[in-house]
C-alpha cells in the first residue's frame, strides 16, 4: 500500500491523531517509542570521553603544525604499498605462470635455462643409415666425440643429447629397407639432427630453439645396418 | 537540545583544538548518539560514542555546513562505529541491546521503573518486528526527526530506498498493531503510567 510523503511526514512527526482509522495505532505506537529510547545523560562515562577527544586534538593539532612528517609519512606508506603490491602481483602472475606450464608438461625453467640441445653429438649416429644414400661415403667425422657408430656396430645408435619435444618423421630416399629398421630408432636422433641437404623430406621442425646445425656428417657406409 | 547561532564559533573553536568548544559539541550530541547506538543493537554503546567522538575530531577538517548538517554528519560517523561493531561481534544484532535500560534505571530517572521496563519491553517487541533498517530508518525519523535525505547519508542508502524502507515499516506496524475483526484489541504498548520526575 504506497503512502503519501506528506502523510508520511506528518504520521512520524505525530501529527495524526490516535483515533485516526487507519493510522491512528500506529500513531499511538509512535508516540511510545521514545519512551522505550530516551536520551540517555552522559555524565557517567563523560570524563573519559573528554579526554580522548582532547588527546585526539593534540595529535591532530601536531599533525597540522608538522604537515611534512605526516606527508611524507603518507607518502610513503602510499607508495609503499604501491610498490609491495606490484611486487606481489608479480609474483603470483609468476607463479601461476610456472605452474600452468608445468601442468602442460612444458618445463619452463628447463626452456629458459638449459641450454639448446646440440645437434653434432647425434649427427653420427642418427644419419649413418640416411647418409649413406644422401652422401658420398667418406669421412666419418665422429665431430661430436660422442659415441660413435664404430662403438656400437649394427645396432641402434642411442642419443645422446637431450629429447626434442617434437617429433619429426624423418625419411630419407635410399636405403629403406635399413630405414625402416632403424627409423624410430634414430627418429629422435633425427630431430636433434640437422636433416641433411639431400633430405628433401624432412620436414622442418615445429617447434625449435636450437638453429640449424651445419651439415651432417655422413656416416661410414655400412654402418647402422643391421645385420 | 541545539546550540543554535553559536553554532558556527562553537565548530571554529573546536576545529582550532579548543577543548570547551569540544566539551559542549559533546554534550549537545551524545545523548541522541548514545540512544541510537544503543537502539541499533551496538554491542558496548558507551565504547562506540567514545570511538565516535575521535573519528569526528580526525575528521572535521572535511566537514562543512551547518548545526543541522554537523549532526547528520555525527550520525553517519555512529552508524560506521557501528557497523564496526557488529563486524567485530561477528553478527548483526537483531535486537537492540539493554544498555539503555540499564542506565536509566541507575540513572533513577524513572522510580517507576517496573511499568516503564514493562512498556519498553513492549516497544521493544513490536520493533523486532522489522528489519534492522526498517527499524533504523523509523527510530532515526521518528526520534531524531532526520528528514529523508538526511537518513538516506547516515545509513549509506538512496532517498528511495529510504521510503520504501520507511513504508515498508509503517504497513508492518499497521498489519500488527489493528485490531482484528472479532477479537480483542490489538497488543498494544501499555500507556504510560503517570509518573513524578524529580
Amino acid at each position: 500500500m504506497g503512502l503519501d510523503e506528506s502523510e508520511v511526514s506528518r504520521l512520524l512527526r505525530g501529527d495524526v491523531p490516535n483515533d485516526d482509522p487507519v493510522w491512528g495505532e500506529v500513531s499511538g505506537f509512535l508516540d511510545t517509542v521514545g519512551t522505550a529510547y530516551p536520551a540517555v545523560p552522559t555524565t557517567a562515562f563523560e570524563g573519559r570521553h573528554l579526554a580522548a577527544i582532547a588527546h585526539e586534538t593534540r595529535l591532530v593539532q601536531s599533525e597540522l603544525r608538522h604537515p611534512r612528517q605526516g606527508a611524507v609519512k603518507r607518502l610513503f606508506t602510499g607508495s609503499h604499498r604501491v610498490l609491495a603490491g606490484s611486487v606481489g602481483a608479480f609474483l603470483i602472475a609468476l607463479t601461476a605462470g610456472v605452474g600452468v606450464a608445468s601442468a602442460l608438461g612444458i618445463n619452463p625453467l628447463g626452456q629458459l635455462l638449459a641450454p639448446p640441445p646440440v645437434a653434432s653429438s647425434v649427427v653420427p649416429q642418427a644419419t649413418s643409415p640416411e647418409a649413406d644414400t644422401s652422401s658420398a661415403a667418406g669421412n666419418n667425422g665422429d665431430e661430436s666425440g660422442t659415441v660413435s657408430p664404430e662403438a656400437v656396430p649394427g645396432s641402434v645408435p642411442t642419443p645422446t643429447t637431450l629429447p626434442t619435444p617434437h617429433p619429426t618423421a624423418t625419411k630419407t630416399p635410399g636405403s629403406v629397407g635399413d630405414e625402416h629398421k632403424n627409423s624410430r630408432a634414430t627418429e629422435k636422433a633425427n630431430n636433434a639432427a640437422t636433416p641433411t641437404p639431400h633430405n628433401t623430406k624432412t620436414p622442418k621442425p615445429r617447434i625449435t630453439k636450437t638453429p640449424a646445425p651445419p651439415k651432417a656428417t655422413p656416416a661410414p657406409p655400412g654402418k647402422g645396418k643391421n645385420g | 537540545m541545539a546550540i543554535g547561532p553559536r553554532f558556527p564559533q562553537v565548530l571554529s573553536s573546536a576545529a582550532e583544538g579548543a577543548d570547551w568548544a569540544w566539551a559542549e559539541l559533546y554534550r549537545d550530541l551524545s545523548p541522541a548518539l548514545l540512544r541510537y547506538l544503543a537502539s541499533q543493537g551496538a554491542v558496548d554503546p558507551e565504547d562506540c560514542l567514545g570511538e565516535c567522538f575521535v573519528h569526528m575530531v580526525r575528521r572535521l577538517s572535511a566537514f562543512e555546513g551547518d548545526e543541522a548538517a554537523f549532526r547528520a554528519w555525527a550520525f553517519t560517523i555512529a552508524r560506521s562505529r557501528l557497523v564496526d561493531s557488529w563486524r567485530s561481534a561477528g553478527r548483526r544484532p537483531v535486537r537492540p541491546s539493554d544498555t539503555v535500560a540499564e542506565t536509566l534505571d541507575l540513572s533513577q530517572h524513572h522510580p517507576g521503573a517496573d511499568g516503564g521496563l514493562d512498556q519498553r519491553e513492549a516497544v521493544r517487541e513490536v520493533l523486532d518486528l522489522l528489519t534492522p533498517d526498517q527499524r533504523s530508518v523509523l527510530l532515526l525519523r521518528v526520534l531524531d526527526q532526520f528528514s529523508v535525505a538526511e537518513t538516506a547519508a547516515i545509513i549509506g542508502k538512496s532517498e528511495g530506498a529510504v521510503k520504501v524502507l520507511q513504508n515498508r515499516a509503517l504497513n508492518t506496524l499497521r498489519r500488527r498493531l489493528a485490531p482484528r475483526p472479532g477479537s480483542g484489541p490489538a497488543p498494544r504498548p501499555a500507556a504510560p503510567k503517570p509518573t513524578v520526575l524529580h
